[in-house]
């Protein structure tokens, strides 16, 4: 084996590597970031949004969903989990939820998302 | 006939005897028991062993014919006129039943005792043979019967005819009745109708009938089936038992609160059409149900067509709808069916809340009022000796009202004492600062997290939507999450 060949393949896998760790984890963050854009974009068409007001009755009914519902009420396929912060940054409870919708992140001191 | 063939018949006797007396048996066993209807009739004192079984305290009878002494079993003297008081003799009268026999104990045609009361035993075994059934849709002991022509026997209250009136099995060419013969309410006037040559008959209405076309009893000669038909042209269904017009139907929506532009289904609202001039008539009424596909109309004030539905029977001609519910005001509408000549869908309308306090201290407007206070059950809690009112009046409901918070500097959270408007009890809180960057995601990847400004009961908060994949329960701390996927995606998962 010449050392041409040894210096072509380890330009080769470098490169290799260096394309996906530049643009493999940018690819899948999109896919996210799409689907959040879209969800907020939605928003405005959403039953509960579209007046920019949630009342009692539609945050019972927000806090009592499921990830599935959740998930099929935003139409989105992403894992969803909504948290409120009032107007100093401090997290306000949602009919006595830190959080509601997927479980999988934990929010605030351990909790997870979805739990009371 | 040889000695051998002698033989086997001499052998099979008794099995040919017996043959011979159970048919025997059997042809007197289809002789129904208890009262017929119709041309046979028991009387007393013959062979229909219904005597009174109390003859033995019967002493002597006057009448004597039989040579016997005292009262016997099945003694016909005892149901002659005689000292024991009994008169059974006349023709129709059923041992059991005569009002002279009120205070006796007696035996009915089956054997069974017979109450002081007067009201034959039949067990509804005999019963069933004769076609007849009380007012509670049981078979019925007949103490009378009608011949046709003239009313026989004794009338008894607890029969469908109460006036006394039984009528015949329904052998009339008509079959339109012959599967339901029970008494029927068909008026809701509280008065039973039976069926009767293929019509409802009122029993107290002597020889009215059914007029179809008007809704209304009316002397009818007529038995065709056209005469007796309804408008719906439906036969099953009766006959002036409310069908007697086309269906109406119509849906109702009621505002999603007071004041609102949005609107839901109207449930368990009470539709009554009533009479224009006199109120007090109700033609039919209904109780909407909820409905999810109104196709007659859509609805801008709701994403989808959820109604409440309602269906009433009505001839042509004009009415007052009137619709009622607890808490919503209630709404009279005319509606014109004068020219109705098939079934109708009416329009929809709405019914609006209100606006008197409710126990949840609101007008049903979703705002809280401090003047409810004692009205309608709504009580506001106190916090440090004052009532809440103060604080909740005028503010929606829900709105998340600080009455104490004090801040602590070293971990910048606050904490104090909230209600949750209009009459929650008062809580104590504890809020932390917090961003999407302190959310804990070392079992998911690829996390994003976008921001709302939202009023939330009448509060401007921030609601931070975070976008998350699924976690992995294979990594280490993950495992809480391993039934994720089951969850979430269904079985196939599991």
């Amino acid at each position: 084996m010449t050392l041409d060949l040894i210096i072509g393949i380890t330009i080769f896998l470098t490169t290799i590597v260096l394309f996906y760790y530049l643009f493999g984890v940018d690819v899948t963050k999109t896919e996210e970031e799409d689907a959040a854009s879209a969800l907020i974009e939605g928003l405005t068409g959403n039953e509960y949004f579209k007046d920019g007001e949630l009342d009692s009755t539609e945050l019972e009914a927000l806090a009592g969903m499921n990830c599935t519902t959740m998930r099929d009420f935003f139409d989105t396929n992403k894992n969803i989990c909504i948290y409120a912060t009032d107007n100093n940054g401090r997290i306000v409870e949602l009919e006595d939820k830190v959080a509601i919708g997927c479980p999988g992140i934990e929010v605030q001191e351990g909790t997870i998302c979805g739990e009371e | 006939m040889n000695q051998r063939d002698a033989f086997f018949l001499l052998l099979s006797s008794p099995l040919l005897i017996l043959i011979f007396l159970i048919t025997l048996h059997a042809s007197f066993a289809a002789i129904p028991y208890g009262i017929t209807i119709g041309d046979t009739n028991f009387t007393c004192g013959a062979n229909d062993s219904i005597c009174p079984s109390d003859y033995v305290n019967c002493e002597a009878c006057t009448d004597d014919t039989t040579g016997d002494t005292g009262a016997v079993a099945d003694d016909p003297d005892c149901c002659e006129d005689n000292a024991c008081g009994w008169s059974c003799t006349d023709a129709g009268v059923v041992c059991g039943d005569s009002t002279n026999e009120y205070s006796k104990d007696e035996t009915d045609s089956e054997g069974d005792s017979v109450d002081n009361g007067g009201e034959e035993d039949c067990n509804g075994s005999g019963c069933t043979t004769e076609e007849v059934i009380d007012d509670e849709n049981n078979p019925a002991c007949v103490d009378t019967y009608y011949n046709g022509t003239d009313t026989l026997g004794y009338d008894y209250t607890y029969n469908c005819a109460d006036d006394g009136v039984l009528y015949h099995p329904y052998t009339y060419t008509s079959n339109l009745c012959q599967h339901d013969i029970s008494c029927h309410d068909t008026e809701g006037d509280g008065d039973d109708e039976v069926c009767d040559e293929g019509n409802w008959h009122d029993p107290d209405e002597s020889e009215t009938y059914c007029d179809a076309a008007g809704g209304t009893w009316t002397t009818g000669s007529s038995t065709s089936d056209t005469f007796n038909d309804d408008y719906d042209g439906d036969l099953t269904n009766g006959y002036c038992d409310g069908d007697d017009g086309y269906y109406v139907t119509g849906a109702v929506l009621a505002e999603t609160y007071r004041g609102s532009t949005s609107c839901e289904a109207a449930e368990d609202v009470t539709i009554s059409i009533k009479d224009m001039s006199d109120t007090t008539i109700v033609y039919d009424s209904d109780t909407t149900e909820y409905s999810s596909s109104w196709s007659y109309e859509t609805f801008t004030c709701q994403s989808g067509n959820e109604v409440g539905t309602y269906t009433v029977t009505l001839a042509p001609g004009e009415y007052y709808l009137v619709a009622e519910k607890d808490e919503f005001n209630t709404v009279t509408r005319s509606i014109d069916l004068s020219t109705m000549t098939d079934d109708e869908t009416l329009d929809s309308f709405w019914i609006y809340y209100s606006a008197d306090c409710q126990s949840d201290c609101t007008k049903n407007d979703r705002i809280c009022y401090a003047e409810c206070e004692g009205v309608n059950d709504c009580t506001f809690p106190s916090y440090e000796g004052t009532s809440v009112a103060t604080y909740c009046d005028g503010l929606r409901k829900g709105y998340r009202y600080t009455l104490t918070e004090v801040t602590d500097e070293t971990d910048n959270s606050v904490e104090g004492y909230e209600v949750s408007c209009c009459n929650n009890e008062p809580e104590s809180y504890t809020r932390d600062y917090f961003t999407a960057e302190d959310v804990v995601t070392n079992c998911v990847e690829n996390i994003i997290s976008r921001e709302r400004t939202v009023l939330v009961n009448g509060e401007l908060l921030t609601l931070h939507f975070v976008l998350f994949s699924d976690p992995k329960y294979e990594k280490e701390g993950c495992e809480e999450y391993e039934d994720f996927r089951c969850d979430v995606y269904g079985d196939a998962f599991c």
